[in-house]
């Protein structure tokens, strides 16, 4: 009787232990769903593994849950606290191979279970968060067999006779949350190095862009610096105006990379480039569909210059059809995608910039008058090489750098090849005495450039180039094909194409087309 | 033995306070300087925009309105001298030398200088310079303004009525040059302001505060000047991060 009403009450409390087991594997397995789903979901680790440790918190009582990661130095650095705000992690909280329960788990790769934490010496408890009097697991986060991390929480019930199934529970969790947390480290870590390479070629850019690479100490230069670095501070709309070749570009990187719009895109676009019809599609982007071919939407320059830089280059040569739109978006900066009927708004500067004579271009009607006092509200003047000759011994030692570069030795100048540079008027400005010394450049045997290595195209060539008639291409016989009349152009314009379209009577675009077409080479002598 | 000690230790704590207020007072004087300075010349900048319209006009009034747009073109011409002085003016302002400078320094002076109204305002500094920063070529006092308008800057934010937690991390790290780093606990910018508020004038207050606006303006050029970046993001927890990156002396 005795014996027999024991071994029922044995067999109730087993009854009664088993049930209670049962209901914490539901209880488990309720958890394990909501944890596999959360993990499926997004590649942010760091939501991630915070709704896993709340996930542990809310459904299987699993409170102060923490999420540990091995770092490339070996110590433990703890990503997560449930219930702490990421802030206060801060300065980071690391544990070493060893050190308090944390890391003798990383040291022992293996689950640690503690009845109450009081009673534990190791437990260092840095962060400070723990309850003495409660139970503590820690469990290792594995992938491939090597340890990655360490996942730790409180059961929150208190000592009971199931802290061993807890644990094995904890196990699974560290199991599954692994492979994600790898993945998710890895996202981190290239996104870090890209983020870090971005920040370092922006550096770059941004010193290659600065006033560094604007050479001249001529007043009218340090005028240029000086609007530059004012014009830079403010959103307005800037128009450069100076002939070909006088630096326009540099000019609008300078401006764009000493502006607060520097972390921004410098989106550039040559007005004169495209024909009008491709022109704004490029500018103002297209939906799907607007046109044949136009597989899908894309983003005009307009749109990928937001919070940057819209640098629109020979903007004097478009139609005006095509300046009505222009003024529009000047105006209210709105525009629509072509064949789209939303209306895009954007935060870009725009810098214009032409060589032509506007105000001319206005009186012959060729340029809206309003779009001309829109855009002519902050104009800078870049002066033409011939009238800052002072500058030359500076320019051309940073080009020659620059060539020198290019061609990996050193080159060097002569005096009086200098000299002689300064007795020319240069109507192709910096870009024809680039060319100039490029050309100079290789020529020269030893890098030594010399007076006689300094040639101008159009006059002063040696006798036995005179094969060809150098006389301006409108003197030559009609005989002549089309080819020969633009090579001679070219030459005459030292290159320059705007120029030698000038010469032509083309338009620059035009010019372009039969230097394609006529599969003319840029020649080097 | 005991009285001189003491008395010692008062010379020395007078003197240090004698020296936190002159310091004061320069970095003060300073500021006010630059402020006038940087306003005078957003303000010659802002009154070349109109003239600048002007002179497109009386181009296309040439034609069409002749004696028009000859009175107009003296007016402007008259106009235009009149901006050429003021500008002639602002350039004689001969710029200071640039000398090797350890920003941890420069922030110090600042933290000193700001001492007064963190106090007031209830800011808990955080400052963390680095252990070895090696030195920026700079101007120091143009460096100590810039640091002085940030720091300015992060107080404002924080400053706010009924705003909780007040806190402001200073860090300066040795990464590719060197690093300063201002984390407030503050409200953050507003979206849509990030490039806004860098432009002269341009402040979130009202105007009646007496903020001119001229603190982020500056300091772009201070940073632009010495050849570094200035950048704004979000701070990690909510807040404001101002990073401020200046290149070292062996050149970045």
């Amino acid at each position: 009787m005795n014996t027999a009403g024991m071994k029922r009450e044995v067999e109730t409390r087993d009854g009664a232990i088993h049930a209670q087991r049962h209901d914490l594997h539901l209880v488990h397995l309720d958890a394990l769903y909501g944890v596999s789903q959360m993990l499926s979901h997004s590649l942010d680790y760091r939501e991630t593994i915070q709704e896993v440790l709340r996930i542990l918190d809310e459904s299987a009582a699993l409170g102060r849950g923490l999420i540990s990661v091995l770092e490339p130095d070996g110590s433990l650095l703890v990503q997560c606290v449930h219930g702490v705000h990421p802030a206060h992690l801060e300065p980071p909280v690391r544990y070493q191979s060893g050190e308090g329960v944390l890391g003798f788990v990383m040291e022992k790769n293996r689950t640690v279970i503690l009845r109450r934490v009081q009673e534990e010496r190791r437990f260092s408890n840095k962060t400070g968060i723990y309850d003495p009097l409660l139970p503590f697991i820690a469990t290792p986060i594995k992938v491939a067999g090597s340890l990655q991390g360490v996942l730790a929480v409180q059961p929150q019930s208190g000592e009971d006779e199931f802290l061993e199934d807890r644990a094995h529970f904890l196990e699974m969790i560290a199991n599954l949350i692994g492979q994600s947390l790898r993945l998710s480290l890895q996202v981190e870590l290239e996104k870090r190095s890209l983020l870090e390479e971005r920040d370092l070629l922006r550096r770059a850019v941004r010193h290659q862009h600065g006033f560094d690479s604007v050479a001249g100490r001529s007043g009218a230069m340090r005028r240029v610096f000086e609007q530059v670095r004012l014009v830079a501070k403010w959103n307005t709309t800037v128009l450069i105006r100076g002939e070909t070749g006088t630096g326009k570009e540099l000019i609008a990187n300078a401006i764009h990379y000493n502006s607060p719009r520097a972390r921004g895109a410098l989106v550039k676009l040559n007005c004169a480039a495209l024909p009008e019809n491709l022109l704004e599609s490029e500018l103002f982007g297209h939906e799907r569909g607007a046109f044949t071919g136009a597989v899908c939407s894309r983003k005009g320059r307009f749109e990928q210059a937001d919070g940057g830089t819209l640098f629109l280059d020979e903007i004097g040569e478009i139609s005006p059809a095509f300046q009505a739109k222009m003024l529009r978006v000047l105006q209210e900066g709105e525009f629509e995608r072509v064949g789209g009927s939303r209306s895009i708004k954007v935060d870009a500067r725009i810098i214009a910039a032409t060589h032509r004579d506007l105000e001319a271009a206005v009186d012959s009607g060729d340029f809206r008058e309003d779009l001309f006092y829109r855009l002519n509200v902050m104009p800078l003047n870049l002066p033409p090489l011939r009238e800052r000759l002072e500058d030359i011994p500076d320019i051309c030692h940073h080009l020659l750098l620059k060539i020198g570069d290019a061609q990996k030795r050193k080159l060097r100048i002569a005096d009086a090849a200098l000299c002689r540079l300064a007795h020319y008027d240069w109507p192709g400005n910096v870009r024809e005495l680039e060319n100039c010394l490029e050309r100079a450049a290789v020529l020269s045997e030893d890098g030594q450039i010399d007076e006689e290595l300094i040639r101008f195209p159009g006059r002063e060539r040696p006798a036995p180039a005179r094969s060809r008639p150098d006389a301006a291409p409108e003197d030559m016989d009609a005989a002549s094909s089309e080819r020969e009349r633009v090579i001679a152009a070219l030459k005459q314009a030292g290159w320059v194409q705007a120029k030698a379209a000038r010469l032509l009577n083309m338009t620059s675009r035009q010019i372009a087309y039969r230097i394609q077409t006529l599969k003319i080479e840029r020649q080097r002598l | 033995m005991f009285q001189t000690s003491q008395q010692e230790h008062l010379y020395h704590r007078a003197q240090e306070n004698a020296r936190l207020a002159a310091l004061g007072a320069q970095v003060a004087e300073e500021e006010h300087a630059a402020v006038l300075r940087e306003s005078l010349s957003a303000m010659l900048f802002r009154l070349e925009a109109p003239l600048n319209v002007m002179a497109s006009v009386i181009v296309r009034l040439r034609t069409r309105e002749p004696d028009m747009a000859k009175a107009l073109q003296s007016a402007l011409r008259e106009g235009r001298a009149h901006l050429e002085e003021l500008r002639q003016l602002l350039a004689k302002n001969q710029q200071e030398a640039i000398s090797p400078v350890n920003l941890n320094e420069v922030l110090r002076d600042v933290l000193n200088v700001c001492t007064p109204r963190l106090l007031a305002c209830g800011i808990r500094i955080d400052w963390r310079p680095a252990a070895v920063l090696p030195s920026v070529l700079g101007r120091p006092i143009e460096l100590r303004a810039l640091f002085k308008a940030l720091m300015d800057n992060a107080i404002d934010a924080l400053s706010a009525r009924g705003w909780k937690t007040r806190e402001i991390r200073l860090t300066t790290r040795a990464k590719t040059g060197v690093q300063a780093c201002i984390d407030d606990s503050g409200p953050g910018i507003p979206a849509g302001l990030e490039l806004k508020i860098f432009e002269p004038f341009f402040t979130t207050h009202a105007r009646r505060t007496g903020h001119l606006g001229t603190g982020l303006s500056r300091a772009q050029q201070v940073v632009t000047d010495h050849g570094g970046l200035l950048d704004i993001l979000p701070a990690p927890g909510g807040g404001c991060r101002v990073l401020v990156e200046l290149p070292t002396g062996s050149g970045a």
